[in-house]
């Protein structure tokens, strides 16, 4: 009896010790690879929801100047897996491209040390979980001693995934962030190529008060929006809202619905919208639930004179799910291949010797966000994060392939540029823009067949 | 607000839960396991749906029967292979077989993300947007044709359970295991069967899905699949019947919620439903027809 006590004893003194163990390991396993990052730790990640930004940690330096680096480590934690994978992959592709380019000439040129470093990109799957982004991004500064990140794809990761990087002062440029709740918490070091969202809905709103004076919509246009439930899909509602109170008499909104991000079923949404028999359809969702959405609003034979889902729609992958279904679609253009400035000419050019997937809108920002980002490291002159930052900063350049041409940023760090409108055309859907008049290359059609 | 339109959109959209979710109940009222490599199975039902398709251009409704018979046997083998080691091998065989299944799950999203990548596919036949018209009532074809599948499939399961021999021994090892041991059954290869059978129908429901929604490694999981588990615990756990009923209550709540709730409170609604009803009924929407049953039994006994 007494043996076997001693021999329980004995058992879960050896399971103590190897759960002691296991957490040890976990525990050395977060620590952070050097000194000077140690009080970024997983458990320090904060709370989301709160509108301040958090105070940083002590300052990040990179490492010691005596010797150039080999490389010079970027991260980018995006989604691979999951449901927002499907998008993520431009974003990675475009990262990829803006460093092979650089790594083609030899790497950035840092003054600090009188000669060009090559740039080394690391990537880790984010599982299109907002916990995974944060986890990815503690070991991208921790273990990895990434100078810059290019930052990810999706609201709700972004929520959570700029708090992280944030803390940790590393500067980082997306394409894939364009909620202004990311961007109103007084943020330094987060930076965006994506116009912000009430933009989306506000270019499509202005093209509709300039439909409606041309008589190709009535006065007022009814309007039934329905939108995400998220931060990104209250930007959009709050978008059209500006324009419906700075155009009154113009609009009338006669149905404003919330949906689930993933919902699968919409036939009750759609007959609710379809009971107050709206003119135009405006939606805000994330690209699978815009598929599934339009295919029930085709299936529900819902007649509109226009309907928009903000940036979706004018995808290849958009044609390829729906078919035929895309054509009329409106999309608030931040950018398309078809857009004639030089610039984006070149890109599309460079694109297509570079990736298998059709340039979009997501593989444009996120090229451009990239390239920002090594063109900030190089102007920088320093291997140095807060120096990295202010060059982000002050970054205003002319002639880029983004909507207006001029890449900068605004005190909030994200890009203010004007956006175009799009309509898909038959016989291949191809996304043209259709709007603003000084750049429209065909007249829209609406109200659509 | 309640158009005959909507309520017909209820029934299709409850066949659709019924698929989904009785594969879940077939497998915990015979073994008392809870799949968690369902929604693997779903996923992979709806890529196979989908090759069929592109490949040989054979259409998901006539795909469906030889995706189910491959996912039976798949099914026979995963309980033969993992499930029933587990169950020998160990005391905590439940929790065990759960962490397991749970790995055969992520196993076959990866499987998935390596054969086709994250991006959506998608099965556009020549009726996919096709809808029919009865006076106001529009019903979209591929909603027709997946309440189809499911109903003959639901009355195909129903019909093995109660008017079949193996169905007469699925039921006993159901209700008394070491009963039915005794009574000379092969429990092993019934549960290796209801295994086969769960997995089959969630094959089914992955072709059926593929109709309806874009195919990417995560197709029927998320609100979907919880959506099922949501229909199983509300019909009451081993109950196809109470599946049935579970699947047109949650239904008819995902379809006229809109009009009844605030906009925040719709989402929520199902999940509000099930702690009421688990608060009232804890076995279940089933357990309140064996109620009904065990008085009707008594007062013809008194």
């Amino acid at each position: 009896m007494k043996r076997k006590l001693l021999y329980k004893k004995s058992k879960y003194g050896f399971v103590l010790l190897l759960v002691i163990a296991i957490l040890a390991a976990g525990c050395a396993q977060a620590s952070p690879a050097t000194p000077s990052v140690e009080e970024v730790s997983p458990t320090d990640a904060p709370e989301t929801s709160g509108e301040e930004a958090p105070e940083p940690t002590e300052a990040v330096e990179a490492p010691p100047s005596s010797a150039a680096p080999e490389t010079i480590k970027i991260g980018l934690s995006i989604p691979q897996t999951g449901i927002e994978a499907t998008i993520g992959q431009h974003y990675e592709q475009a990262a990829r491209l803006a460093v092979q380019e650089v790594n083609d000439q030899g790497g950035l040129y840092i003054e600090e040390y009188d000669q060009r470093i090559p740039v080394e990109l690391i990537v880790y799957d984010d599982q299109s979980d907002p916990d995974v982004s944060v986890r990815n991004t503690e070991r991208l500064v921790n273990e990895d001693n990434v100078i810059a990140m290019v930052c990810g794809y999706k609201t709700v990761i972004g929520m959570q995934q700029s708090t992280a990087i944030e803390r940790s002062r590393v500067p980082c440029v997306t394409g894939g962030w364009a909620a202004t709740e990311i961007f109103n918490r007084g943020y330094k070091y987060i930076f965006s190529t994506a116009a912000a969202v009430p933009s989306w809905s506000g270019s499509v709103m202005s093209f509709f008060v300039d439909m409606i004076d041309a008589g190709n919509l009535p006065k007022p246009t009814k309007v039934a929006m329905a939108v995400e439930g998220s931060a990104h899909g209250e930007d959009f509602r709050a978008g059209a809202q500006r324009k419906i109170e700075e155009f009154p008499g113009y609009f009338e909104l006669v149905a404003d619905e919330t949906f689930e991000p993933e919902q699968s079923d919409f036939s009750g949404l759609l007959a609710k919208v379809a009971s107050v028999n709206p003119d135009v359809f405006i939606v805000d969702s994330g690209f699978a639930t815009f598929v599934t959405m339009h295919r029930q609003v085709i299936e529900q034979r819902l007649e509109l004179k226009a309907i928009s889902y903000g940036a979706r729609g004018g995808e290849s992958e958009a044609r390829e799910a729906l078919g035929e279904g895309t054509n009329y679609l409106l999309t608030s253009g931040l950018w398309s291949p078809s857009l004639p400035n030089e610039a984006s000419q070149e890109f599309v050019a460079k694109w297509s010797e570079f990736s298998d997937l059709d340039p979009q809108l997501y593989s444009a920002l996120g090229y451009e966000a990239g390239r920002v980002l090594l063109g900030s490291i190089e102007k920088a002159g320093v291997l140095d994060r807060d120096a990295i930052r202010d060059a982000i900063a002050s970054w205003d350049e002319d002639s880029t392939l983004v909507p207006g041409g001029r890449t900068f940023f605004t005190e909030t760090g994200i890009i203010d540029n004007p956006l175009m409108v799009m309509q898909n055309m038959p016989p291949d859907g191809a996304p043209i823009i259709v709007w603003p008049p000084s750049d429209k290359q065909a007249d829209p059609v609406i109200p659509m067949p | 607000m309640f158009s005959m339109n909507l309520l017909v959109n209820m029934i299709l959209l409850a066949g659709l839960y019924v698929i989904q979710a009785s594969g879940i109940a077939v497998i915990y009222g015979i073994m008392r396991v809870i799949n968690l490599a369902h929604a693997g199975a779903i996923m992979l039902g709806a890529y196979a749906s989908y090759w069929l398709f592109t490949i040989f251009g054979i259409d998901p409704l006539l795909s469906a029967a030889p995706i189910m018979l491959l996912f039976f046997f798949v099914g026979v083998l995963i309980e033969k292979m993992i499930i029933s080691p587990v169950f020998r091998s160990r005391s905590d065989g439940i929790s065990a077989s759960l962490l397991a299944l749970f790995g055969v799950w992520l196993v076959m999203q990866s499987i998935a993300q390596e054969l086709w990548s994250a991006t959506e596919r998608t099965v556009l036949t020549g009726y996919t947007f096709d809808s029919i018209s009865i006076g106001t009532v529009i019903i979209p074809m591929t909603r027709l044709a997946a309440f189809g599948v499911g109903f003959v499939a639901f009355i195909g399961l129903i019909i093995l359970l109660q008017y079949t021999h193996l169905g007469r021994m699925i039921r006993a090892v159901a209700q008394d295991r070491e009963g039915a041991l005794l009574a000379g059954i092969d429990v092993k290869l019934i549960s290796a069967i209801a295994f086969g059978i769960g997995f089959a129908l969630a094959g089914l429901a992955g072709v059926v899905l593929s109709l309806l929604f874009p195919v990417s490694p995560t197709v029927g999981s998320g609100a979907l699949l919880v959506r099922s588990f949501v229909i199983v615990i509300l019909g009451g756990m081993e109950s196809i019947p109470g599946v049935a009923i579970g699947a047109l209550i949650l239904a008819a709540l995902d379809t006229f919620g809109i009009f009844l709730f605030p906009p925040g409170v719709v989402g929520a609604a199902p999940f509000l439903l099930l702690l009421v009803i688990l608060l009232i009924l804890p076995n279940g929407i089933s357990s309140l027809f064996r109620r009904v049953k065990l008085r009707e039994i008594q007062r013809v006994r008194s």
